[in-house]
């Protein structure tokens, strides 16, 4: 009867011993969730992989220091302890989930809510810094890094000097073809006929500083190179080579430690050259004026520029005898407009590598605070359920994914902080 | 079965809260490991093997990613197959994408012109070039001092 009946019914339902198979052991939004992360891992490693390697193929001094783009380790760190705890108590939300004790789960949640916010706040504060720096996202008309201390950097430092003048017409080296030596030697510093920004706010210091600058270092990095018209071959003059000089002037905007050493003796080889110019010079006016009067003036305009030179290495000098803190190592012209804040008012900087670092350091931290912010979402919703056992499951998965957020910091951190 | 009676069949059902927190704490450490390291580099005292620092410090990275992935994403305790399929090949290929950029990227300053790399700063501690072009060769002489270091 049995077998009959067996028989019967196969035939009515039309199907044949079904063979269940094991599926995985776990709920289908725990799969989708892994396939996902995977794909994740693939993302996050071609980014940072990317990075490792350019950052690991830089060779010594190439690449930006961490404080050299003011990158502060401290905030990094704090961040980091933020990201872990935040996943810690991610896992006690689970747990107290899946003991159905809701209130607790709810506390838990809260607090990682709470950190991811306190990240990106962090974040953010890091990222308006940057900016504050003249260090953006891609290079451009904001961003001020420079990879080389070239023409193109000295063109951009005069620009912006201009700029901040406010319309007062500088005697910017090279400016008017037409000028002939004598009318710029007439524009050369002490004349005091040259403010810089007479009647903008910026501090009366400000402006003594850039004017040093514009008419110290730029404008003698403008003669060495050449650029400076009605003026004789420039190695033969500066007994100076370009990398030098133009280094030089980079240093005084923003000074980078490793440099330290090298404009020492810079300094060194600079004063003892131009006190031997300047003797020679005189002589070489003397005879001069005895045969032509005219040619002499175009000796006169290097001279001036030999003595604000002079001047300036020994101002370097003798801050650094008196232990007080030296332009090389404070940071340079940058960091004391930075400090006094005026806005905008930052030069353009020479940092080998600097525009690559910030190409990969805003993308990197960019997707990374993406996903923190899809995370917050994810825990949004759950802030205002009852967290009980049966949404344990939604707090397991999203758990996945902020854990994983927490594995990409892992490695973001030192190497963007620490390296 | 609902999901959840499904979930709590892979799990041992005692409780790791206190698994949990060393594993919090040993994060806290490693942590503070690389944090340590990055400061010694700043300072210095990685002069010339920044190489060995760097070295360490993303093998801290890789035991706090073992330690998040193995016990708080709970891999250690899932059973079968599959925790493998997705982790290892993801895996492997990220390191493969890695390693196939080492000749055209991390090698890039092997092809470069003698003329790109002296605008790329080494770590200078004296002119690169001594200073010359002096008009008066008998000058020269007081240029050929390089600080020692």
């Amino acid at each position: 009867m049995s077998e009959h009946e067996q028989h019967h019914d196969d035939g009515h339902h039309g199907h044949v011993d079904l063979v269940y198979q094991e599926a995985l052991p776990l709920n289908n939004g725990k799969v989708i969730l892994w396939l996902f992360l995977s794909t994740e891992i693939m993302f996050f490693a071609a980014l940072i992989g990317t990075y490792i390697v350019l950052r690991f193929g830089a060779p010594a001094g190439t690449w930006p220091r961490p404080h050299d783009v003011h990158v502060d380790e401290l905030l990094g760190t704090i961040n980091t302890f933020i990201l872990i705890l935040s996943s810690f108590t991610v896992v006690l939300t689970f747990e107290a989930a899946k003991k159905n004790l809701a209130a607790k789960a709810k506390m838990y949640l809260t607090i990682t809510f709470l950190c991811g916010c306190a990240f990106l706040g962090i974040k953010m504060y890091e990222y308006s810094s940057k900016f504050a720096h003249g260090i953006h996202p891609q290079p451009g008309a904001r961003s001020l890094l420079h990879e080389q201390s070239d023409v193109y950097y000295l063109a951009r430092l005069k620009d912006q000097i201009a700029e901040y003048s406010k319309g007062v017409v500088l005697p910017l080296a090279g400016s008017k073809a037409e000028d002939s030596a004598t009318e710029q030697a007439e524009k050369v510093p002490d004349d005091g006929d040259v403010r810089i920004a007479t009647e903008s706010t910026m501090k009366a210091e400000t402006r003594v500083m850039l004017e040093e600058f514009l008419h110290g270092s730029l404008q003698w990095a403008e003669y060495v190179i050449g650029r400076v018209p009605n003026t004789q071959s420039a190695a033969n003059i500066a007994g100076l080579n370009h990398r030098d000089v133009l280094i030089s002037v980079s240093q005084d905007v923003y000074s980078l430690p490793r440099y330290t050493g090298y404009i020492q003796h810079l300094r060194q080889s600079e004063t003892a050259y131009i006190s031997r110019r300047i003797d020679e010079v005189n002589v070489e006016q003397s005879q001069l004026e005895q045969a032509d009067g005219e040619m002499a003036t175009s000796l006169d305009f290097e001279l001036k520029l030999l003595k604000a030179r002079q001047a300036y290495w020994s101002r370097q000098g003798s801050a650094e005898s008196h232990g007080e803190e030296d332009v090389h190592s404070g940071g340079g012209i940058n960091q004391k407009l930075h400090e006094e804040q005026h806005a905008g008012l930052i030069l353009a900087m020479h940092i080998p590598s600097g525009n690559m670092w910030s190409s990969t350091y805003f993308l990197l931290t960019g997707f990374h605070a993406l996903h923190v912010i899809v995370g917050l979402i994810a825990f949004g919703f759950p802030l205002a359920w009852t967290l009980d056992e049966k949404r344990a499951n939604y707090i397991e998965n999203t758990g996945l994914y902020w854990h994983f957020v927490d594995l990409v910091w892992i490695f973001l951190f030192p190497l963007f902080y620490l390296f | 079965m609902s999901d959840h009676e499904q979930n709590s069949e892979n799990h041992d059902d005692h409780d790791h809260g206190r698994v949990y927190i060393q594993v919090f704490i040993g994060l806290l450490i490693c942590t503070g490991i690389s944090a340590g390291i990055g400061w010694m580099i700043s300072e210095g005292m990685f002069e010339g093997k920044e190489l060995l620092g760097w070295g360490i410090m993303l093998s801290v990275s890789c035991v706090k990613a073992l330690l998040v992935i193995s016990f708080f994403m709970h891999l250690k305790w899932e059973k079968g197959m599959w925790k493998w399929v997705l982790t290892i090949p993801a895996s492997i290929m990220s390191l493969f994408l890695m390693l196939m950029l080492v000749p055209d990227v991390g090698r890039r300053t092997h092809y470069y012109t003698d003329e790109r790399l002296d605008r790329a700063a080494y770590e200078i501690v004296e002119p690169a070039v001594p200073v010359t072009g002096l008009k008066d060769s008998s000058h020269d002489d007081e240029h050929v001092e390089p600080a020692t270091h």
